[in-house]
């Protein structure tokens, strides 16, 4: 059918109505919130950091009067007028990245023009099988004010604190604490939580257990690098990190408790009072309860028997595991923890 | 008229134009719609043109020519969408290679903006290296591609780059759930000549290019448009320098790092799930 002129002419004039009722500045805005902060310790973030326009869920981005009632039904202008460019177009973007980007061969290993496999991963020059004009070390933590080395350590060292990955059961919850201000999620990370002595932080729950992260180290912070098994920790102002990825970007899970203080001299972060007190810890009624019962839970756990959130109460399910980690040493499954099962457990 | 208000009336005029205009998907409905009601005088000319090619067939074909295939590798070009408040839409860009080699390894170059990630993968060991943050994460594991892509999915929530491209089951995996499918034409695409093939669903249209090439059916160009979500985001995906028999050595699939290179934490990708572990003590008693 034939769209006659009056009908054609008809359309343009309510059409005129409803987009030019409003100026259009007033119209395009980015609806973005930029704050470049990450999730750092200290709670001096404020704000998420990424890509401006990854507005979290249910964080309103713009105010809501300020959002221009459009016809529902309608198909988005293909000949736009010319509307001002926003202005508020994240702080993140390209150009203003740090200059000290590598000078990457550009007609070599850009991905665009690369000829078939011939400068794929492995068969990149350089050192070992990676691409070879990069700074060295250009952005490692160690480098950057506040990081020192760690002395040489024996080999299977683990810091006072250390815990294995999973060593979180997937029931983990974060330790009840009213953060200074309110935060809106992260675009990337979700929901954000705060503790004091970490800052903010926040949680994964994965497939077999919960993970705690902070994408950054503490700047204001002095941190000691460790290096052991295939793992680099820090140790920040008594707190422990490891380095690891999630969602394919680095970060740093949080291996100690929240009331938990490394101390340098610290040979394992276990409270030894039990020992000292002659008392032998079971299943009892009314059940034990105490840092002594903690220490043994969290040791439990991080040798990987599940006992769900360690919580300082000897119950079944503290009775339950360490059985098990007796039977697994060829000790006898009491479910008293005597001296041989304490020196198993390294008490 | 004010002049404000002209550019609404050329919007106008546009649309009425578009609505008379034969847009490659309105062709295709067009042309079916055409043929079924000129099917039976086409039954009895003998003079009729020859049967449109079958579109779920040739994406097929070239699905189970990848997947039969024991090594390969590409290059790809990426760009998506993000519609933000359901108003503002940007496009953000993603690039890279691949090489698989079945039973052997797998490696990967991703690069988006700054972000420089490698992969590799030798049957035994995964690694996700970092070349300009220095630093890397291995794990072992030895249960294959397919299994590693799950793995990496569940327990650290990263997606290796058009990892289904490379999946072994890719057939299987090819259920599109798709409403209509259309062969729109034949066509040439960035020197390619190729078929255009057209899906569409109920939460996703999506289009692919796949070229005239008996002996290499590959895809050439992927775009998705998720028409469920307001703004109607897209993805693209520019496939290219096909390498259908790489020349490939072990060393390609075996991240070696650097003196300065900090290793970090993967999770254990072979752990079980805890959830399992009611069923085991079921089996202990």
């Amino acid at each position: 059918m034939r769209a006659s002129p009056i009908f054609a002419a008809l359309f343009a004039v309510i059409f005129a109505i409803f987009a030019f009722g409003p100026a259009p500045e007033r119209v395009v805005t980015l609806g973005v919130s930029v704050d470049s902060a990450e999730a750092r310790p200290g709670g001096r973030g404020g704000g998420f950091k990424g890509r401006a326009h990854m507005r979290p869920k249910g964080a309103r981005a713009r105010p809501a009067n300020r959002a221009r009632p459009r016809p529902g039904n309608r198909a988005r202008p293909s000949t736009r007028p010319n509307r001002p460019r926003p202005s508020t177009r994240p702080s993140t973007r390209p150009s203003t990245r740090p200059s000290t980007r590598p000078n990457r061969p550009v007609a070599e290993n850009r991905p665009g023009n690369r000829p078939g496999a011939g400068n794929r991963p492995g068969n990149r020059p350089g050192t070992g099988n990676r691409p070879g004009n990069r700074p060295i070390a250009g952005n490692r933590p160690a480098n950057r004010p506040g990081y020192r080395p760690g002395r040489p350590r024996p080999p299977g060292y683990r810091p006072p604190g250390y815990r294995p990955p999973h060593w979180r059961p997937p029931a983990w919850r974060p330790p009840a604490y009213r953060p200074p201000y309110p935060r809106p999620p992260h675009w990337r990370w979700g929901s954000y939580y705060y503790y004091p002595r970490w800052g903010w932080y926040f949680t994964a729950a994965l497939a077999t257990s919960t993970f705690v992260y902070v994408a950054t180290l503490p700047r204001e912070k002095e941190c000691e690098e460790i290096r052991s098994e295939g793992e680099t920790m820090y140790v920040c102002d008594g707190v422990l990190y490891r380095s690891s990825v999630y969602q394919d970007e680095q970060v740093y899970e949080i291996v100690s408790e929240p009331e938990e203080v490394i101390d340098a001299g610290d040979q394992g972060g276990v409270s030894e009072s039990y020992a000292a007190q002659g008392s032998v810890l079971q299943l009892t009624s009314p059940r034990m309860r105490g840092d002594d019962v903690l220490a043994l839970q969290r040791e439990l756990s991080a040798r990987g028997y599940e006992l769900g959130t360690p919580d300082g109460v000897f119950g079944p399910a503290t009775d339950r595991a360490l059985r098990s980690f007796q039977e697994d040493n060829d000790l006898a499954p009491s479910g008293v923890l005597t001296e041989q099962t304490a020196s198993a457990l390294g008490f | 008229m004010s002049v404000n208000a002209l550019p609404a009336l050329a919007w106008a005029l546009a649309l009425i134009c578009a609505s008379s205009m034969n847009a490659p998907w309105a062709a295709a409905q067009d042309q079916s719609t055409e043929q079924a009601q000129e099917a039976p005088a086409a039954e009895s000319d003998e003079a009729a043109e020859p049967e449109e090619p079958d579109a779920e067939a040739i994406v097929l074909d070239s699905v189970e020519f990848l997947a039969g295939l024991p090594a390969f590798g590409f290059n790809w070009f990426v760009s998506y969408d993000v519609v933000d408040d359901g108003r503002e839409k940007l496009t953000f860009t993603r690039s890279g290679s691949n090489l698989i080699v079945r039973g052997e390894g797998f490696s990967a170059s991703s690069e988006e903006g700054f972000k420089l990630r490698d992969y590799y993968y030798d049957g035994e060991t995964f690694t996700v290296s970092a070349p300009e943050e220095d630093f890397y994460a291995s794990r072992k594991f030895d249960q294959g591609f397919e299994a590693l892509v799950v793995a990496l999915r569940e327990r650290t929530d990263t997606v290796l780059p058009l990892w289904t491209i490379m999946a072994e089951d890719l057939p299987d995996r090819m259920v599109t759930g798709a409403d209509l499918a259309a062969y729109v034409g034949l066509t040439r695409i960035g020197g390619v000549v190729a078929h255009h093939i057209a899906f569409a669903g109920y939460q996703e249209d999506w289009q692919i290019w796949i070229a005239d090439d008996p002996d290499a059916p590959v895809p050439i160009y992927i775009v998705g448009t998720e028409s469920d979500e307001k703004g109607w985001p897209q993805y693209r995906a520019w496939l290219s320098d096909w390498d259908l028999a790489p020349e490939t050595t072990p060393e390609q699939f075996v991240f070696t790092p650097d003196e300065n290179d900090l290793p970090a934490a993967l999770p254990d990708l072979a752990a079980r799930p805890t959830t399992a572990e009611p069923a085991s003590e079921e089996a202990q008693q």
